[in-house]
């Protein structure tokens, strides 16, 4: 069961209940969704209609109750949580509306702790997170904590992080949610770089304007994918989302 | 990897200082009183050691014993003599039966008055051969033991204890007193350092610590006082005859020590009608001792078992409190790529961290501790590497055992509902 080799996501007919046996709570509902290489999706659609659940499977975070869901031609739907985490500390980077920054850790050193995880020693990993913090732009806020930035530096902070690791795949809950329209437009200027660089992104949003910016735009509702305006031909087709 | 834990662990304990600190104040206390308790048991187990080797590990020691119950008949006071006590025909016979034995020596008692000016003060005169120094360790702290010479030619020459000196308060050269016991003048040759603790024991030596004492020739003792001594007692002379008031026997291999005196007992109970001895063997007192010592090695872990089981149990309150804390810190790692391991182990090596911190404070408390307790009180704890080594041992344990619990916690957490959590 090999999924060609350009799609980075291929979930297949993946259902997702929570609740118990006696009163399910379906979220998700055979769903089916094919995202490819160097593609940038927009999800979007009202709360509940389990776009972050989607999120979440996609992002390894979660299992599909049924179905399969292959990340870069695995099935990594039933996977343990050992090699689940491998899967997301190699394969995926996330960025959230909060930012989600460790408060008590720098800048640097919550853009090092994917690498840590990973094993990766404390000067290559000082060496990568200097590297992609300059990328972002935070070259000069390396040794800052958290609340001593703005929110898009937050934000830049988080996608530095999600970066580091040079994931297969971008996810984003919302992450302009929490900006004003400023910091929102740097972001998605960002993104659109990334995106011109070969990553693959898949981005939840409320704000259209947003979802305006990716190539292919989802919406959801009640666990199924409502409309799905087809996959735009991706900037460059590349692996993985690196730094540069 | 562990290393950088170790940091990371360090800096979130630094974050909350009072709050760590409070946190292992209960394994600060117990380790502090585990390291007390120890040095205290390791102190008194060195001093019991110390005390039966004064009285001489390869000794045996037969002392003369007045029998109990022993009613006067009905004679003219002054006719009546009791006789009683070690022989020379004892010490004759143990020397001459028992190969085991290489060494008995005689040892004489006599009470008498020191005089001191018009002053006088009781003092018990011990008639003892050279070796008697040697067999005992009495080694003088000014001048020179009794030797052979001094016993040969009868000299009226003694060696006492400081406090001789103090009572007589005699301020010049000691070894230019002569000292006036009863009627007569001794020559000091030799000064005894006082007792520097504290020995029940002693007793069965004879030794008195507030005695004063005086050791003389054992010949000049017998040749000079003879065997009869009266005393003054309850109203009425009592006239006594010993001959020997102590037999030290000295065996050479300390394993032959117990069937030596068994040995002995056999001589002994053969020559005297009556129990006018007693045998004592000092390493038996040692062996005896060592099992009340044995005791405290019981209490000791049970109280160190409540008082860590207290510290523990803090530990993992606070550990549940901060893993509660920091949920969304949990999710966020876990969202990064964070396996169960991952967490498990920092939350582990924090509490590890937080239980030898608790550890080292533990073990400086409790040797500050035990430095008060020597100041203060009369025992001589004795801190020793291998009691550090088990109390921060202790620590460590503690803090794994109850620190698995909240970093399993931890760990279990859904990490998407743990990044949801406000």
């Amino acid at each position: 069961m090999t999924a060609p080799a350009s799609a980075v996501v291929e979930l297949r007919a993946v259902d997702k209940t929570y609740g118990t046996p006696q009163n399910p709570l379906p979220v998700l509902r055979a769903l089916d969704l094919r995202v490819a290489t160097g593609e940038f999706v927009a999800v979007v659609g009202a709360s509940g209609s389990g776009k972050s659940t989607l999120l979440n499977i996609v992002g390894c975070l979660d299992r599909p109750t049924a179905g399969h869901y292959l990340l870069v031609g695995e099935d990594v739907s039933r996977l343990d949580d050992v090699r689940l985490s491998h899967v997301r500390r190699t394969r995926i980077g996330f960025v959230f509306q909060s930012f989600h920054l460790v408060p008590h850790l720098t800048v640097e050193e919550n853009v090092e702790l994917p690498l840590f995880y990973n094993r990766i020693g404390r000067r290559e990993r000082r060496a990568r997170s200097a590297q992609i913090l300059d990328r972002v732009g935070l070259g000069h806020r390396r040794t800052h904590m958290p609340n001593q930035l703005s929110g898009g530096e937050c934000q830049r902070t988080a996608v530095a992080r999600a970066l580091v690791n040079r994931p297969s795949l971008l996810l984003a809950d919302e992450p302009t949610g929490n900006l004003d329209s400023v910091t929102t437009r740097e972001i998605m200027r960002l993104f659109t770089e990334l995106h011109g660089a070969g990553c693959t992104i898949v981005m939840i949003t409320h704000d259209l304007g947003v979802a305006d910016v990716a190539g292919r735009r989802i919406r959801m509702r009640d666990g199924r994918i409502e409309h799905d305006d087809g996959s735009a031909a991706p900037a460059a087709a590349e692996g993985s989302c690196s730094a540069n | 990897m562990l290393g950088e834990l170790i940091v990371e662990a360090l800096r979130n304990l630094l974050r909350h200082k009072l709050r760590s600190l409070l946190t292992a104040l209960g394994i600060v206390f117990g380790i502090a009183s585990v390291v007390a308790m120890v040095s205290a048991g390791e102190g008194a187990r060195r001093e019991i050691l110390d005390q039966i080797r004064e009285l001489g590990t390869h000794n045996v020691i037969v002392n003369a014993q007045k029998p109990p119950a022993e009613q006067k008949p009905d004679k003219e006071e002054g006719d009546y003599v009791l006789e009683y006590g070690l022989t020379f025909h004892d010490l004759r016979q143990i020397r001459a039966t028992l190969p085991a034995v290489t060494d008995a020596l005689p040892v004489r008692d006599v009470k008498d008055w020191l005089w001191f000016q018009s002053r006088r003060v009781e003092a018990r005169i011990r008639g003892v051969t050279p070796r008697y120094f040697e067999r005992l360790n009495l080694t003088p702290a000014l001048g020179r033991r009794l030797d052979d010479d001094d016993g040969r030619e009868r000299r009226r020459v003694c060696v006492v204890r400081a406090r001789v000196l103090q009572e007589a308060r005699y301020v010049g050269d000691p070894l230019r007193l002569d000292l006036k016991i009863g009627a007569e003048y001794y020559r000091v040759v030799g000064v005894l350092p006082d007792f520097a603790s504290k020995n029940p024991d002693r007793a069965i030596l004879g030794l008195d610590d507030r005695a004063l004492e005086v050791y003389v020739p054992f010949e000049t003792v017998v040749d000079r006082r003879g065997l009869t001594q009266s005393t003054f007692e309850s109203g009425t002379w009592e006239v006594s005859r010993v001959e020997l008031h102590q037999i030290v026997c000295t065996v050479a291999d300390e394993a032959d020590v117990a069937s030596a005196a068994r040995g002995i007992q056999a001589i002994l109970g053969r020559l005297h009608a009556r129990r006018d001895y007693q045998v004592t063997v000092p390493i038996e007192l040692l062996q005896s001792r060592a099992q009340t010592q044995r005791t405290f090695d019981i209490v000791l872990p049970v109280i160190a078992g409540i008082a860590l089981l207290v510290g523990g149990i803090g530990i993992l309150n606070i550990m549940l409190a901060s893993v509660t804390e920091r949920t969304r810190e949990i999710g966020i790692r876990r969202a990064i790529g964070a396996s169960h391991r991952d967490v498990t182990l920092q939350f582990l090596v924090e509490t590890v961290t937080l239980a030898l911190i608790g550890g080292v404070l533990g073990v400086l408390l409790g040797i500050g501790g035990s430095m008060l307790l020597e100041r203060f009180t009369d025992w001589k704890p004795v801190i020793t590497f291998g009691a550090v080594a088990v109390a921060m041992g202790i620590s460590c344990l503690t803090g794994i055992v109850f620190g698995i619990y909240p970093a399993r916690r931890a760990a279990a957490m859904d990490p998407v509902r743990a990044l949801r959590h406000e």
